[in-house]
């Protein structure tokens, strides 16, 4: 357990289950892999299948094998199949180590394909915020180089009730902090630009000075204070400035599938995080 | 072109039976009561079409997810994107491939089976490039998918050979037969 690097955020009790040896290998592949980030994952292991290089050539040596899911809901498994049948055959062999308590788990997934040497990992943490995990990233100085943001409950659905959230929109906002360069994601600069234009409080403050304060207890980032001090009407101009000048294009087009999500497949744009 | 709206639109509606768990959830099967295969058999040869490709298309999907496992996800994605159905890879007959086309249409009328067996026997070469064409399809679209090696993958195991009769005459058996031929 000593080289783990969630360790800090176990449950101060926790059981463990399953094979020590898939935690002992995940801790030298941490260290050498690419990474993939998904907060508010829920059940979905889309990026698991698409967010590949063969497929989306232009993250190339970004491909990730390690693929870092989190979710605050704990108990995911209403419906059917449970998770680890829903990744499991036809999709993967698993091998699988957990730290759980009652109302928190970190799932450590090694995932082989049939007929493939191909192997994958997952990390699965349930019962976390987002942000939780994206401060141990930041600190453990452990690089995202894809994020991939699908049906962000903040702003595209449900969700947000956490004081401390920052949105996925935002997130290019963390890239320097945690080496981002590609973000997948339904929510374009449309989407963005209209969020931009349309003043929206929360906590008693316009919503973006809020997030832009909670993206503060994750980095130290000398940008984000300067947007601070900033009007309303200056700090949103900056940001419409910022992530206006990120570079997207939509990901299924001329009817190729690249890549796939049953709710957004048509609205997937992949964002070259270049600032 | 090989996957039709209107064909899979018939083959959702197929009548369903769940009959158990399996690892990927809850399985969908679909049978045909004797009635119903008689109302087919009577209604023309484009109905006996339709019975012929839902058997080969379960078929397909049958032997994807045992012998190419690794693409499945990307087969059923691609129909649901393409086709707006759902998991439709998942919906298999409830039998075996022969349980289907050799006995269940041999429990009708005599004389109406004879008419069903000289039709699909001429079929065979037809039916047989369906299943080929499922296989391209899916290769040209979404995922690595190679026929040859699919059915070299498959056609020494038991679970695949058991869908098909050892009697010579039956139409499962010509059916394996001419499949193979064209590895």
């Amino acid at each position: 357990m000593a080289n783990f690097p969630f360790r800090n955020i176990l449950p101060e009790v926790f059981n463990t289950e399953g094979d020590i040896s898939v935690l002992n290998e995940f801790n030298t592949e941490i260290k050498i892999q690419s990474v993939l980030f998904y907060p508010s994952s829920g059940r979905d292991i889309n990026d698991l299948f698409y967010v590949n290089s063969k497929r989306i050539e232009e993250i190339n040596e970004c491909s990730p094998n390690i693929f870092i899911h989190t979710d605050y809901m704990f108990d995911r498994d209403y419906g059917r199949p449970p998770f680890d049948q829903l990744i499991g055959y036809p999709n993967f062999y698993i091998s699988k180590f957990k730290y759980y308590n009652d109302n928190k788990s970190i799932n450590l997934y090694k995932l082989k394909r049939p007929n493939s040497n191909e192997k994958k990992w997952l990390v699965f943490f349930r019962g976390y915020y987002n942000e939780e995990i994206l401060k141990e990233l930041v600190i453990k100085k452990i690089k995202t180089p894809v994020v991939y943001a699908i049906c962000d409950g903040i702003t595209h659905g449900m969700g947000s009730c956490y004081e401390k959230s920052v949105p996925t929109i935002l997130y290019p906002l963390l890239a320097s902090d945690l080496g981002i360069n590609f973000i997948i994601t339904e929510q374009g600069w449309d989407s963005l630009r209209s969020r931009l234009a349309d003043v929206s409080y929360r906590g008693g403050e316009d919503e973006f000075r809020f997030w832009l304060k909670n993206i503060l207890l994750i980095t130290n980032d000398h940008f984000i204070k300067q947007l601070l001090n900033l009007s309303d009407e200056d700090l949103r101009k900056s940001i419409r400035q910022k992530l206006g000048a990120i570079n997207e294009q939509r990901l299924n087009k001329e009817g190729k599938l690249r890549c796939y999500d049953d709710r957004f497949t048509e609205e997937m744009k992949l964002k070259k995080i270049n600032l | 072109m090989t996957l039709t709206n209107t064909f899979l639109n018939r083959y959702n509606n197929l009548p369903e039976v769940n009959r158990y768990y399996y690892s990927h959830g809850e399985k969908k099967e679909w049978r045909l009561s004797k009635e119903n295969v008689i109302q087919y058999l009577k209604s023309g040869d484009d109905e006996i079409d339709f019975l012929w490709h839902s058997v080969v298309f379960n078929l397909f999907s049958k032997t994807l997810y045992s012998y190419s496992p690794e693409n499945y996800k990307y087969c059923n994605d691609f129909i649901q994107w393409k086709y707006g159905h759902y998991d439709v890879l998942h919906k298999v007959y409830m039998g075996k491939f022969k349980n289907f086309i050799d006995d269940n249409c041999r429990k009708v009328p005599s004389e109406l089976h004879e008419e069903f067996y000289n039709y699909s026997k001429n079929k065979i070469d037809v039916y047989c490039k369906y299943f080929l064409g499922l296989i391209v399809l899916f290769a040209e679209e979404v995922c690595e998918l190679n026929y040859q090696n699919l059915l070299n993958n498959a056609k020494e195991q038991d679970f695949f050979k058991e869908e098909f009769s050892t009697s010579e005459n039956d139409l499962s058996y010509i059916f394996n037969r001419t499949l193979l031929s064209q590895i």
